[in-house]
This record gives structure tokens, sequence and C-alpha cells, in this order.
């Protein structure tokens, strides 16, 4: 599968080889060092470009990414947004302020967001078999539903086999998939692990997560999150695509992706049915971090539950320090303290960033999915417009 | 079970329920998707003598329509009889008649609460028709080389059919389409038997699919005749896997946008409303009192009942189908390729999603009718340009179904 090849980025978050993981060590050292030299030009009067659309700049120029977009509020409880480069590589279009982006694996917070507040309702027991909730659906090779727990699936411990096969996805972008075929999928593969024993990222879990919720609330997954999340915080860009909208509703840059011979491919309209509870949703720099704010300031889930989400385990995979949560990451800032959020990709768009305890906040967003340097050039912008 | 304890029933476990001797207030309550609540041995002479009577009172009515004034034709007449004589909230008709002309008809409340008028051709929910839109795209799929009609389906769809008797190896497409199959339906299962409880409820079309598979195959494949819902939301997955793309979308594109069925539309998954003006429709709940059922999830139908449409819209769609407009000449000989489905009504005869009715005045009527909590539909055209279609705003008793197939019958022999 593909998440054996090294340098796949594909699937919705990223997860490097241990040697990515060092590189990443580095990269990230000398991020601090260009910060300080970055941070007094904030201060500057005048029409010098801030930190941020410096960074925003030099994704665009320095890594030929087509676009960049990020919205920032800083230390002051102010927030701003910008842009750079081109909405649409063909047009040369501006990209739209603050234009709406599928947000890929993001969407797993907002799937956990909703499992847990069916946790609050008492509807769903964290700790509780899978099983009990969909009898009989997770059986196969060193898979049992009765085994794996709702805790297990939503912190990537289960040892669920993944879904997602990047060639069939880029090769048929406008394929509709039901959940279910999507499962089969995983299902016919063996046990990557025993539940508990290990973190391993896998979209399935999110997957199951999403047909948890359908069961247990009776109602489509989209309605489910659209409704509990996205009209309760008021997000006004942000939805679940109903099954078969393969388009992007409001204002947006153009996403692409990169085929084998390097041209770029408009890849903005695609069906997301394939990621579907596990990054489907398409949304806003500023909505996200409306969603990351609201979401630590206890505006959607209880104490108790929010306590459950950021209990975090090791997911060094992910990059040096990243823990996870329950659908949720923690991210260690450069200077000092971390940041909560989860990122996200998928073909045409990658996004990164979150928020912090004290009020920061700070999403960026690219239109295609960057190379390894300019994937940790995204890393280092959102740690720099946290830090700034 | 449900069968016991009589509070409800599937869209069509009354066939066999009625073979089982189940007692007949039982049947009464039950609900379809489908129909077909009335037909054992014991109903099918009632029929074959209430056909005879109406043919009588065809005869008897047919100089009515010729009259000038005020007075209401023949089918206005069975409309009002349906809503006076067998308490229906609201009937209503389109009928193309011999001449050409087509005449809409209403009658009744479009509101118990509100009295509101029946919006003239207003939507409703039409269940099993649905399934004949379902056959037309699988068919136009034959006809372009990408489904074979006696293929397996398990060659679309590799090992989700199996169970006690069951394997997608063994059954073909054709079987799908011709109620051949012997797939359980998934509509007796309990948690989808009590329409009372499931208005609002999401199921995903596999969810469904599960259901009928956690039971015994009913028989070999090809060996028997007996209507299945299951194996409608089987050809809905076969549409989605061999196009790619959502059931909904290919019926829409391929069928309604086709010919401009401007009212018709595959409800959006999760889409709980009725866009259009409409009359109520209403479920009856086991203390028999009526339940406004309009608004509902009809993703417990999904390939096999879930389309919204208008008479006019239902008698356009069939005309078309039979003029030849949707299908190549080879799947329409393939569709209107009928075996005996007696279960359904005399002479009854069943295609690939479509119907075949003997109609009192002599020939045969195509079309399929379809039943679903809130509304009952029996429509029929006729080779030679005819068509009728009738619906009511509840599921209707044995002698109000009755009511409605002889309305039917005389709208298109008047």
């Amino acid at each position: 599968m593909y998440e054996h090849a090294p340098h796949s980025r594909f699937p919705l978050s990223r997860r490097g080889s241990r040697h990515r993981a060092a590189s990443v060590v580095t990269a990230v050292a000398a991020v601090a060092v260009t910060v300080g030299v970055l941070a007094p030009t904030a201060a500057f009067a005048g029409g010098r470009p801030d930190s941020v659309q410096s960074s925003l700049n030099a994704l665009v120029k320095d890594d030929g990414l087509p676009a960049a977009l990020a919205t920032v509020k800083g230390r002051d409880g102010r927030t701003h947004t910008y842009t750079a480069g081109v909405g649409n590589l063909t047009t040369k279009a501006k990209v739209p302020t603050d234009g709406q982006i599928r947000i890929g694996s993001n969407t797993k917070t907002f799937t956990a967001v909703v499992v847990l507040q069916l946790v609050a309702e008492g509807k769903i027991g964290l700790d509780t078999s899978v099983d009990t909730y969909l009898p009989g659906l997770l059986h196969g090779d060193g898979i049992d539903g009765h085994n794996i727990t709702v805790r297990q699936l939503l912190q990537h411990t289960s040892g669920l086999p993944e879904y997602v096969d990047k060639d069939v996805i880029l090769g048929n972008p406008k394929r509709y998939y039901e959940p279910r075929e999507l499962l089969d999928a995983a299902l016919a593969q063996k046990a990557h692990f025993a539940p508990g024993t290990r973190w391993e990222y896998s979209n399935t879990n999110y997957l199951v997560a999403g047909l948890i919720i359908q069961k247990v609330t009776g109602r489509p997954l989209g309605e489910e999150v659209n409704q509990r999340i996205a009209d309760r915080i008021g997000l006004r860009h942000t939805y679940f695509p109903t099954p078969g909208d393969m388009t992007i509703h409001e204002a947006h840059p153009e996403g692409y992706n990169q085929d084998a011979d390097g041209s770029l491919h408009d890849y903005t309209e695609l069906d997301p049915s394939w990621g579907w509870a596990a990054g489907g949703v398409i949304s806003t720099n500023s909505d996200l971090i409306r969603f990351y704010t609201a979401l630590l300031g206890g505006r959607l889930l209880p104490a108790a539950q929010l306590a459950q989400m950021r209990t975090t385990v090791p997911a060094d995979e992910l990059g040096p320090g990243v823990r996870y949560g329950l659908g949720l990451m923690s991210r260690p800032l450069s200077c000092g303290g971390l940041y909560w959020g989860h990122g996200g990709v998928i073909p045409g768009y990658n996004t990164a960033g979150g928020a912090t305890d004290d009020g920061r906040a700070a999403n960026i967003a690219v239109t295609m999915i960057p190379g390894d340097a300019a994937a940790q050039h995204v890393e280092a912008a959102v740690d720099s417009a946290l830090c700034h | 079970m449900n069968v016991r304890t009589g509070t409800a029933g599937g869209f069509c476990a009354q066939v066999r329920r009625t073979r089982r001797s189940i007692n007949f207030t039982i049947l009464q309550r039950g609900y379809t998707v489908n129909e077909h609540l009335e037909h054992n041995r014991t109903k099918r002479r009632g029929l074959a003598v209430a056909v005879a009577a109406l043919a009588v009172a065809a005869g008897a009515l047919a100089p009515t329509a010729a009259f000038a004034g005020g007075r209401p034709d023949s089918v206005q007449s069975s409309l009002n009889a349906l809503v006076k004589d067998d308490g229906l909230p609201a009937a209503l008709a389109t009928v193309k008649g011999r001449d050409g002309r087509t005449h809409t008809y209403t009658a009744g409340v479009g509101n118990l609460t509100t009295k509101a008028k029946v919006p003239t051709d207003g939507q409703i929910r039409i269940g099993s028709n649905t399934k004949t839109f379902t056959a037309v795209v699988v068919l136009q799929l034959v006809a372009e080389g990408k489904i074979g009609l006696d293929t397996s389906v398990d060659t679309y769809l590799p090992g989700l059919l199996h169970g006690d008797g069951i394997d997608g190896h063994n059954i073909t497409v054709r079987q799908l389409l011709q109620h051949t199959s012997g797939l359980p339906d998934y509509t007796d299962a309990p948690a989808l038997s009590d329409f009372s409880t499931i208005q609002h409820r999401y199921f995903e079309p596999r969810e469904l699919l599960d259901s009928a598979l956690a039971q015994k195959a009913r028989f070999a494949p090809g060996t028997r005749w007996e209507y299945s819902n299951t194996n409608y939301i089987v050809a809905g997955l076969l549409i989605q896997k061999v196009t790619g793309r959502p059931v909904g979308e290919e019926i829409t594109k391929r069928v309604i946008d086709r010919i401009g069925l401007r009212h018709t539309y595959f409800p959006t998954p999760g889409d709980m409303t009725i866009h259009e003006a409409h009359p109520e429709g209403y479920n009856q709940e086991p203390d028999g009192s009526l339940h406004d059922y309009s608004e509902m999830d009809p993703s417990m139908a999904w390939a096999a009942g879930a389309i919204v449409s208008t008479n006019t819209d239902l008698n356009s769609f069939f005309s078309a189908l039979l003029g030849g407009r949707l299908l190549p000449a080879t799947q329409l000989a393939e569709m209107r390729t009928t075996v005996p489905a007696e279960l359904l009504g005399p002479g009854v005869r069943y295609g690939l999603g479509l119907q075949s009715k003997p109609l009192s005045c002599g020939g045969l009527a195509w079309g399929h009718g379809g039943t679903i909590p809130g509304y009952r539909s029996r429509d029929a055209v006729t080779d030679d340009g005819r068509a009728a279609s009738i619906t009511v705003t509840t599921i209707p008793g044995d002698a109000g179904a009755q009511h409605m197939a002889d309305a039917l019958d005389a709208a298109l022999c008047r």
C-alpha cells in the first residue's frame, strides 16, 4: 500500500519515515533562526509586508506553489488575512481573500467533536467496543470490532488498515464511493497490530467513526457535522458536501495536483466521498481558526470530553514532538508552549495550523500538495505566525 | 416480531405473510413501498368479481364524461368516492385519454388540520415506481455494454452478496430486476418494519442490504418469482459501481433531465422534505389515527422507492419509456418480457421493473405503482398512448386499494 512508500505524502495527514523526521528537526531549528531574523520586520511601519506575508510570498516564489492563503489572529486579538500567488494558473485570477478550500483531515477534528458530543449525551461510550454500535461490521484478518474501542478509533490506536489508495483516488478523482465500499477496501487487508498496542494514523478509523455517528443519531454524518458544529458556532463558510457534490460553493483558489511528469493539473472539482468523515469538509482559514478557538474555548464540548480530546499519545511520525489526542494534535512551538490543531492534505490543497490556549491562532493553506521542503516551510510559517 | 404484535409490516412482506395465513387485520395494517397487500387466493377471486363489476360500471359511467355541464366525469367520481367512501384524506389523478388530451383531478383536502386544498398535480412520493427508473438506468448501461443482463452480480460487486443460501455468483442482473433472485426483503428486518419509529431515520444503502443478508435466501435464483425490495437496492449499488456516481445523479441525468420531468427528483441523502406544492401524506398508526408522514427520510427506500414526482410526470415517464425515448428497442423488449406475478393481482405479469396488467376493456396497461408511508400511486399507460396515474395520501385498506385499481382501469378504459 501507498503508506509504505516513504515519500508519499498523500493521505489526509502527512506522515514521514524516520529519515524524514530527522530532517524535520533540522528544518525546525533553521526556522527558529529565521523567525528571529524576521520578527522585527513586523514592527516596521509602512508598506513592507509583515512576516506572514513574507512567508506566503516565499511559498509561492521559492517553493513554486500556485497560491498560499493565511488567516492569523495575533497576541493582540486582531485577525489578519493574507494571500499570495494566483487563484487560477490559466487565467491568473487573484486569490480570493479567505477563499474556500478543501480542508482534508481537519475534518477528523469535526468528526471527533461530534462523537464526543454524543459521549457527553450518554449515547456513546468512549471505551465501549465498536461492535456495540455496529454489530458485526468490523471483522477480518486480525480485525474484530469487539476488541476495538471508540477511543482507539479517534486516537489511531485501533490497528485498522488504511483504505485510502492514493493512486486509485488520483487516477479517478470524480468517482463516488459509498462509505461502506471504502470500508470493504480496508477490511480486505490484515490488521496492522492488535488494538491499543501501537499508534498508527489510518483514515479508516474516522470512516468507522462516521458510521457510528450515523448509527447512533440516525442521520447522515454531514447533517450532524453541519448542525452540531458549523451552525452552532456560526462557521458560515464551512460545510460537509452533500454526497455527489464535486464543487466548492464559494469563491476559492483552484487546487492543483502535480502529475508524474511534473505538470500541474486542476483538481478543484473532485468527489470528496472518498474522504468523507476522514476528509470531506470544505472551509476557510478564518473558519478553521474560529473552529479551533471555539473548541479549545469549551464552546463545542463539555470540559470532561474536551479533556479526553486533549489527552495525547506520542505521534512522532507526524513530526518531532507531535502528539495525538482524539482527532486533535498538539505541536510544540519554537517560542515555547504548543498549539492545537490537525492539518489536512487532499489533492489540490494542504492546510496547517491551529490555536493556542491563550487565544492566538493561525491557519495557512496552499493550493497544491507541497513537496517535502515546501511542506516544511508551511509548518514553519505557522510556527512563525503564532510566535511572532 | 411485528407480525405477531400486529404493529407494522414490511414493504412487501405482506405477500408472504398472507401465504403464512396471517390474519387480515394485520395485512391491512401492512405498509409497503411497493403495494400488494391484497393478494391471497380469496382476494384474487374477489378481485376478479370486482374487475367484472367494474367493466359494467365503466360502461355505465362512460356516457357521463360526454355530458355537458357541471357533473363530474367518471375519474372525478372515482376520486370523490375514494375520499368519501374509503375515508382517504385526498386523491389526485392525471389522465390522458384516447383523444390525447390530459386532465388533472383532485378530491379531498391537502392537509387534514388546515383543510387546505389539494394542490393540482401536487408532488407525491412515488414509492416503488422508483424501481422502473432504476431498471431503466441499468438497461441503459446494458445497452452501453457496461453491464450484462445475464452476468452475475458478483462480477460487478465482488463478494457483496453472500449469506445463508445467498451467493452473488449465482444471481444475475436480470434476476434482480425481475424479482427472481431469491434475495430476502430487507423490509422484513425488525428494525425496518415499524414505520412509526423510522420516519426520520437515515439508512446507508449497505445498512439496508445488511438487513437482507442476515436472512436466509427465499429460494434458489431463477426458480421462483417473489417481490423483494432488496433486488433494487443491489441494482442501485450496481449502478453506482459501474458509473462511479451516486444513483440519484445517474437517474437524474439519464432519465429525469433527459425527458424533462420538471417536477421529479431523487432526494439528496438526508433530504426529508417534498420540494414543491404537495398534499400531506398520512400514515395510519396502530391505533388507527392518521399521522402526518410527508416529511420523512426516504433513504429507507432508496433505489427501490425514494423518488418524488407528480401524477403528470409519471404519465410522461411511462409514456416516454414505452415510446422508446429512454431505451433502445432491444432493451425495451427485455424490459417488457414478463413472467407471471399473480401475487400482484390477477393477470399481472412482471418484466424488468415494469408490470403489465390486463384492462377490463381489453389489452394491457404498463406501469408499476408504488406505496410508501403517506402515499400510494397506481399508474399505467397503454401502447396506443392512453395514460393514467392516481395517487391517494394514505395507504388504503383492502377495499380502498381495490377501488384505486378499479379507478385506474376505468380511467384507461372509458
